[in-house]
Formats: C-alpha cells, sequence, structure tokens
C-alpha cells in the first residue's frame, strides 16, 4: 500500500487553480509599485535638472550679462559683438525673440541654446557645456521660443524671458515616465 | 488511515495566513498612496515655483504695476491663480480652478512699503488627506 501515499487529481487541480489565482493578483501589485516608483523617479529627474537649468541661467544672466547681440553664428567671436548687432535696447529695438548672445563687463560673449533636446551653455572661452544630460529632453514650450528679451522703458534694464518645456526620454509609448514640466522665468540685467 | 490534520491545525494555520495577507494588503495600500502623493508633492512644488517666478518676472519687469496689481487684493488677501495672470479680485479657488484638476493655488500678499511677501501655498486632498506645499518669497524693490 505504498502506493496510496500521493495527492489525487484533484487536489492536484484544486492547488494549481489556486496559485493561478492569485499570482497573477501578486505580480499585478509588485507592477502597480514598480510603475508608480519610475513615475516618481522621472519626475524627480526632470524636476531636478529643470531647476538647474533655470537656476544657472538666471545667475548666470543676472549678474553677467552686460549687453544683448543678434548674434547665431558658432563659434561665438567676442570681437563681433558690436554696437551694430545690439537688440534689446533703447536704439536698436524693443523686442527680439531668437536666438542671441549676451556680453559679459569683459567683452565676452556667451549664451544659451537648445540643441539636440539639451541645453547648452555655450561661450567664447570655453568649451560648449551641455548642461541637461540625455534622461530628458527640453523643448521650447509651445509656440514660444526659448530665450527673448525686452526692454520695458527706457531707463530701465532689459528683461530676458527664458521658457521651455522638458520632459522625460522615454523608449516607446510608456505611460509611466509621459511627464513633462514646464519652467518660465523673467530675468533683469544688473550690470546692463 | 488517520494521517490528516486536524481541525485545530487547519484553524491555526488559516488564522495565520488571515492575519498575514491583511497586513501585506495594509503595507501595499499605504505604500502605494504614499507614493503617488510623493509623486504629486514634487509637481505640486514646481506649481508653487512657477507662480513665484511669474511673480517676480512680474515685479522686474514693472514695480510700479506689481504694487498696484498687489494692491488691488488687500486687505483681503488670498488670491487664486490658476494661470499666470492678475486675477481680476482676491478669493480662494473654486472647483473649476484647480489646476490639473487637482491643486489648489492660492497666494496671500502682505505689504510693506518697498517690500511686498507673498505666500504661495498649493494645495490638493488625496485618499481622504489634505497635503500643502507652502513657498515663501519676499520681493523687493532694491533687488
Amino acid at each position: 500500500m505504498i502506493g496510496k501515499k500521493a495527492f489525487t487529481l484533484i487536489e492536484a487541480i484544486v492547488a494549481v487553480g489556486v496559485v493561478g489565482m492569485v499570482l497573477p493578483v501578486f505580480f499585478s501589485i509588485v507592477f502597480l509599485i514598480m510603475r508608480q516608483q519610475l513615475r516618481i523617479a522621472a519626475v524627480k529627474e526632470i524636476k531636478r535638472q529643470g531647476d538647474f537649468v533655470l537656476n544657472n541661467m538666471e545667475t548666470t544672466i543676472r549678474n553677467c550679462a552686460q549687453t544683448i547681440h543678434n548674434y547665431k553664428a558658432a563659434p561665438i567671436v567676442s570681437a563681433v559683438l558690436t554696437d551694430n548687432n545690439r537688440v534689446c535696447d533703447v536704439i536698436h529695438g524693443s523686442a527680439f525673440d531668437q536666438t542671441v548672445t549676451f556680453k559679459d563687463r569683459f567683452g565676452n560673449g556667451f549664451r544659451y541654446i537648445i540643441s539636440g533636446n539639451r541645453v547648452a551653455s555655450d561661450s567664447a572661452n570655453a568649451a560648449t557645456v551641455n548642461l541637461t544630460n540625455s534622461k530628458v529632453k527640453v523643448e521650447p514650450n509651445g509656440s514660444l521660443p526659448f530665450i527673448q528679451c525686452a526692454i520695458t522703458n527706457p531707463y530701465s534694464p532689459p528683461i530676458v524671458t527664458v521658457n521651455y518645456k522638458i520632459s522625460y526620454k522615454t523608449s516607446g509609448s510608456a505611460l509611466e515616465s509621459n511627464v513633462s514640466l514646464v519652467f518660465q522665468s523673467k530675468i533683469k540685467l544688473k550690470s546692463y | 488511515m488517520n494521517k490528516g490534520f486536524t481541525l485545530i491545525e487547519v484553524l491555526i494555520f488559516a488564522t495565520i495566513m488571515a492575519v498575514f495577507f491583511v497586513v501585506a494588503a495594509a503595507v501595499i495600500t499605504l505604500s502605494i498612496r504614499q507614493m503617488s502623493a510623493a509623486e504629486h508633492k514634487i509637481i505640486a512644488t514646481r506649481h508653487a515655483e512657477a507662480l513665484s517666478e511669474w511673480l517676480k518676472g512680474e515685479k522686474e519687469a514693472d514695480w510700479n504695476n506689481f504694487l498696484s496689481k498687489v494692491g488691488n487684493y488687500l486687505p483681503k488677501s488670498t488670491v487664486c491663480f490658476n494661470n499666470f495672470s492678475w486675477p481680476a479680485q482676491s478669493g480662494i479657488c473654486l472647483a473649476g480652478d484647480y489646476l490639473e484638476r487637482l491643486y489648489k493655488r492660492q497666494a496671500k500678499f502682505s505689504y510693506s512699503p518697498d517690500a511686498v511677501t507673498v505666500e504661495v501655498t498649493v494645495s490638493w486632498r488625496e485618499g481622504g488627506i489634505s497635503y500643502t506645499v507652502p513657498v515663501k518669497t519676499t520681493y523687493s524693490i532694491w533687488e
């Protein structure tokens, strides 16, 4: 009678059925938690990089920029930044909404551009530095330009407006990391 | 043929399993709730900072205009900002003013002759709990 010590077919089917019901529930919960974690990581990352870019641009432009020039060519040649291509001052027009180059009080040119979905800082006497990494995608916010400047009255310094949208780069149509944040700020030149 | 479990054994086992599953379910629910709150908190912080940056921009563009706009809301000074423009009058956010249908973004202004202090509060409710993200900034004419 040794052969009698086994599970019957019914017992085995019931056991497999119970396991088959519990496992999908368990894994769907695990999946839900992991998706939520990915989303948080994505939001954190775009917030961190967006804040960094905004702080960097605000500090540098506010404190260092003295004049604004309509100059797009790369690399930047400081000697070309003259009164002839100045924008957003009393003589040369009140508003400008394309790529601009700033000049600091030592006569060096610098600017910020979006190239290849990354924000880069470019300067006449240093190599181009990317301010965001390849995990995120930076683009202009709708139809608004990345950088524009305006002068509201002849006696006050020009105001530079920065506007961009930063989103998490996803490989496919992964909903969990489909997040974006908009950053915008106005910067008044201090040493104008 | 007496080799099965006794009723007591089965009951003890079932009780232990039940306690385990209840605790596990509670922990999972709590952690999912907290993660969702953590995500909303990051976005709420951005909404608060965005308003504070916009106000700073308004102040940099034209101090007198900024003062007169703020003056409109005093003394009852809580204002609902659901976009980047000056609301016509003060008042708390109503149901239709919620950002992304979730966040209430309100600002409270206080005023001294050459400085305006703004407390931006972004608040939302989820899972029966209220969350708040406050950002306080002082805007001064001398800066």
